[in-house]
């Protein structure tokens, strides 16, 4: 229980890593946008060659990249076979029974399967390179010009940071009080669902309790430490844009680019033949 | 340093005072303890010290400044330090550099100058080591030295222990007592210990004895534990030391000297040994 590791964070020191916070936010953003533009299929050629090159350059192994992809196995075999069998569509490939695959459907679950490959692949990359606080930071830093709208962006960042602090300490706690309540004859392993999440209200109530203490406690050693929100405020470690930032921009601008400019040629192609 | 003028706090709904007509200076440079059994109000007066609290009779002074003033408050924590009980519960971010950073930033300093306050604050509790690890991955002993090292790095002149060592490991707490002893000697820190450990308050060069909101003495810890039965009577004891050395008087064994620690009853009993061998 010791070892949680919070998001997923694999410290290093490449390109990757060194980026700012706020760069990544920003082209992982470009980077989704352009994966649902793409609509032929030849094109994922190169966000997939991107993604790889990121990963390599950050020194990130393969393996923990495809590993955040496994909790989407059972979403991705689903997403195919709803779209395989029920897309509409006139070129029928095989059909038997009352099932019909075609053509168009066939190409709509691989779409949908690229998409949440690239999608699931680089948005981990992005939190494998970088630290929750620098995530946070750099969301704070984002979401500022918002504040004059009365948007809360320092407020929201700070309860981040408190959420993935606590994480790991309430957990610990849950599990101390589990073992508690099963010392006492508590039963949290047989009956059916709706029993099992019955018992667990034995667990809940102290741990909100212990959560709500805690709270306080923090309340107060922050004031101690002189908190008084995001007015005034400095960072230890501020967030700079370097000369990393402007490379990176630029090849994911080219690349995205690149593949807007092929699709249009491409379509354009074919409406002429 | 600090001045409490005949200060009362009672907590909402409570049958009586918390704490009632305090008045206690603490010194610049002292190590003061402030004992008490539960319920006694050492921690309510341990959150008026840096205006967590405010009195609602009388007044608490910092260096002259009224914690009742709610534009110097800043200040006033920046001096006071304090340290709770609970580890846990007073470390706000995922990494131990970035926690010892969120006083500094808090007050704004700037960003080349809170690098240079975390190292030393991370050296003076020997944490360097620990700099970029997440805060529940340490023991006890370590997430204590960490919120130390916090308050440190906002550079205090006192620092207010709250039963900082109530819920660590014997080793934990001694480490703790350790560091509060050096930063005091070497660095001119005011400490103040809140505690029930007599053992912490013969480390310290004055002790207050709280019972029930109000103050039964303040004097030198050797002093103070001549008076076992008042102490018997605030609920608290005196340390094991003390009681041996009386249990050795009252069985004849007079001993010189009045040792209140380990050391000093070794060398009272041993001064005594020789005395008897030479004779």
């Amino acid at each position: 229980m010791k070892n949680i590791t919070l998001g997923q964070y694999f410290p290093g020191n490449s390109p990757v890593h060194r980026l700012d916070p706020r760069t990544k936010i920003l082209l992982m953003i470009a980077y989704i946008v352009v994966i649902f533009l793409v609509n032929a299929l030849i094109l994922y050629v190169l966000p997939f060659a991107f993604v790889l090159f990121a990963i390599v350059l950050s020194h990130v192994p393969v393996s923990y990249v495809t590993r955040s992809l496994k909790p989407l196995r059972f979403l991705l075999v689903f997403m195919f076979i709803i779209n395989l069998f029920f897309t509409p569509g006139e070129t029928a490939l095989l059909s038997f029974w009352r099932v019909n695959i075609t053509s168009e459907a066939l190409l709509q679950a691989l779409f949908i399967s690229i998409r949440l490959i690239l999608l699931v692949g680089g948005t981990s990359l992005m939190t494998l390179t970088t630290s929750p606080i620098a995530l946070t930071d750099g969301l704070e830093k984002l979401l500022k010009p918002l504040s004059r709208l009365r948007f809360p962006s320092h407020e929201l960042a700070m309860m981040m940071t408190i959420a993935l602090r606590f994480i790991p300490t309430l957990m610990e706690e849950a599990v101390k009080i589990q073992k508690a309540q099963m010392a006492r004859g508590a039963d949290f392993e047989s009956g059916n669902v709706i029993n099992r999440a019955k018992s667990m209200i034995p667990i809940l109530v102290p741990l909100f309790i212990s959560a709500f203490r805690r709270a306080d406690e923090l309340a107060m050693a922050m004031e101690s430490r002189c908190y008084h929100g995001g007015e005034g405020r400095t960072r230890m470690r501020e967030l700079r844009f370097g000369p990393c930032d402007a490379v990176a921009a630029s090849i994911v601008l080219l690349v995205a680019a690149a593949i807007i400019a092929l699709q249009y040629l491409m379509q354009n192609g074919w409406a002429a033949s | 340093m600090i001045e409490v003028k005949n200060a009362g706090y009672t907590y909402e709904g409570a049958a009586r005072p918390a704490l009632s007509d305090i008045s206690l200076t603490v010194r610049r440079g002292e190590m003061l303890a402030v004992v008490g059994h539960n319920g006694s109000g050492k921690s309510t007066l341990a959150k008026l010290l840096n205006g967590l609290l405010l009195p609602q009779s009388g007044d608490v002074l910092v260096d002259g400044m009224n914690t009742k003033e709610e534009r110097l408050i800043l200040k006033i924590r920046q001096r006071v330090g304090m340290v709770f009980q609970n580890p846990d519960n007073q470390l706000v971010t995922t990494v131990v550099e970035e926690d010892v950073a969120f006083g500094p930033e808090s007050i704004g300093v700037p960003p080349p100058d809170i690098r240079k306050r975390v190292d030393a604050a991370l050296a003076m509790v020997n944490m360097q080591k620990y700099a970029d690890r997440a805060p529940h991955m340490l023991s006890g002993g370590q997430k204590q030295r960490v919120a130390i090292a916090g308050m440190l790095a906002m550079q205090p002149e006192v620092l207010v222990m709250d039963e900082a060592t109530a819920m660590l490991d014997p080793e934990g707490g001694a480490d703790i007592l350790e560091i509060m002893r050096r930063l005091n000697r070497t660095e001119g820190i005011t400490v103040v210990m809140i505690t029930q450990q007599m053992e912490e308050a013969a480390l310290c060069d004055r002790m207050v004895v709280l019972f029930q909101g109000t103050l039964l003495a303040d004097d030198a810890p050797r002093k103070i534990f001549r008076d076992e039965a008042m102490l018997v009577c605030a609920g608290l004891n005196v340390p094991a030391m003390v009681r041996l050395r009386n249990a050795l008087n009252s069985k004849g064994a007079a001993l010189l000297k009045e040792p209140i620690n380990v050391e000093e009853l070794a060398s009272a009993i041993a001064a005594r040994a020789k005395a008897r061998h030479t004779q």
